[in-house]
């Protein structure tokens, strides 16, 4: 819902801006829509790999200052965000095939196990070039981008109960995230009266990189630790909403203020 | 004079907010039962028999709500016992194992559920006796706990018919007691 409400209001924002001529800076918003690809994730000990797969679609959102080098170059420096919401049914039954003859349970209740609302997620700071094609009716956009930015989430909980005894084990997931070098590339076109105003199809790749830390806690009080690393690339497609908001240039401001 | 009106009209809404509830009870009762865990979370057992390695001895306190003031009910602010648990005695009338003879505490081999595998509790005691229904999942519909699971870490050596005694002893010095009688196999 908040994704909506954001969405419809960059699309007005996006459609007064349009209307003026303006100086050579600009803010660039944009909301897109998609969805991550983990490249080559193979198994990974304690179901790590279904809790960083089992994701549902989710906003891209994003924001950037941008500056016309010329008539048809424009240069961005964006921050990009994602939150991928957690689907704790399909992992729980990805689990239960792992560990057959156990239930897998996960703790609703604590700061440390609520992972239903954007568990992973990424910050990306990037440069990006834009170049400008103006066709009559429509303009075309393609760029490339370059960035560093970091996936990451939320240190989880959960437990695997023995269904034929009283037996259970808690495992306490924890993990650092390494920066890493991702890059975008991908085309935006606007309608020439409305030349603000961008449909936005991206690829964006990124890898991620995480150290885990891994306890295992039975029930007769023995805590084992496992430390390993994951690393592997995520790919993302999306299509949305990418606004230019243009600031006045000094004549136009004059020339509005004499009127 | 706006700005009076305002703060005024502020300070009635605050007031009127009566924020989180504050809640009272106390346990008056006691009475022991037979539970399993073959599930995510352990059932009382109508069965006169349950195998020994998911056997859950279940306590039933019968709660009294002492009072209840505020409007919202929030886990950061659970109900509180007014005359907490403070000991717990568990003994059985067979041998349970070597170390465990007839009239041997069995505390050791049983883990206080607290309604989470995340939030169990020794039921020796040797970390406090705070049991809570704020991990429940239907915490929002009884906040108050109105019952203990004991489940059974370690089985017993034997099989059989074999009864629990169990003995609470609260702050003030009420004691309760019940026993309960399960074939183990």
């Amino acid at each position: 819902m908040k994704a909506i409400i954001f969405a419809i209001t960059l699309l007005s924002t996006g459609l007064v801006y349009s209307q003026y001529d303006t100086s050579k800076v600009y803010i660039s918003l944009g909301a897109n829509m998609g969805m991550p690809v983990f490249q080559n994730l193979a198994e990974q000990p304690f179901g790590i790999d279904d809790y960083l797969t089992n994701r549902q679609f989710s906003f891209y959102l994003s924001a950037g200052l941008g500056i016309d080098i010329s008539k048809r170059i424009q240069l961005e420096f964006g921050y990009t965000h994602n939150g991928l919401a957690f689907d704790k049914r399909v992992y729980r039954e990805s689990q239960a095939e792992n560990f057959p003859d156990h239930i897998v349970l996960m703790d609703d209740y604590s700061d440390v196990t609520n992972s239903s609302n954007n568990s992973l997620k990424f910050h990306e700071g990037s440069v990006r070039f834009n170049f400008t094609i103006p066709r009559k009716s429509i303009h075309f956009v393609p760029y490339v981008g370059i960035g560093v930015g970091r996936w990451n989430h939320r240190n989880y909980e959960f437990v695997l109960k023995e269904l034929t005894s009283n037996q259970f084990t808690i495992y306490s997931v924890h993990q650092k995230a390494r920066v890493q070098i991702s890059y975008s590339a991908g085309f935006k076109f606007a309608i020439a009266k409305w030349p603000n105003v961008f449909i936005d199809f991206n690829y964006h790749g990124m890898g991620s990189s995480f150290n885990y830390m891994i306890s295992t806690e039975s029930t007769d009080d023995v805590t084992n630790w496992d430390h390993f690393i994951v690393k592997h690339r995520v790919h993302s497609f999306t299509v949305g909403l990418n606004l230019r908001g243009r600031f006045l240039s000094e004549k136009k401001r004059k020339r509005r203020g004499r009127h | 004079m706006k700005t009076c009106v305002f703060l005024i009209s502020l300070c009635f809404f605050l007031i009127s907010c009566e924020g989180d509830y504050d809640i009272g009870y106390e346990w008056v009762g006691m009475e022991a039962y037979n539970a399993d865990n073959y599930t995510s979370h352990p059932e009382i057992s109508l069965s006169d028999s349950i195998a020994k390695e998911v056997y859950v001895l279940r306590l039933d306190m019968i709660t009294v709500e002492l009072y209840r003031n505020g409007r919202y009910l929030d886990t950061e602010t659970p109900p509180t016992n007014v005359n907490s648990l403070e000991k717990l005695v568990i003994t059985s009338n067979t041998d349970f194992d070597a170390s465990h003879i007839v009239g041997a505490e069995l505390n050791d081999l049983f883990t206080i559920f607290n309604e989470s595998y995340f939030h169990t509790l020794p039921a020796d005691g040797s970390e406090g006796y705070y049991i809570t229904n704020v991990h429940s999942p239907n915490f929002y519909d009884e906040p108050n706990p109105t019952h203990i699971d004991l489940i059974l870490n370690t089985p017993p050596t034997s099989t059989g018919l074999r009864t629990f005694y169990v003995e609470c002893t609260l702050r003030d010095g009420t004691v309760y007691q019940d026993s309960t009688t399960i074939n183990l196999y």
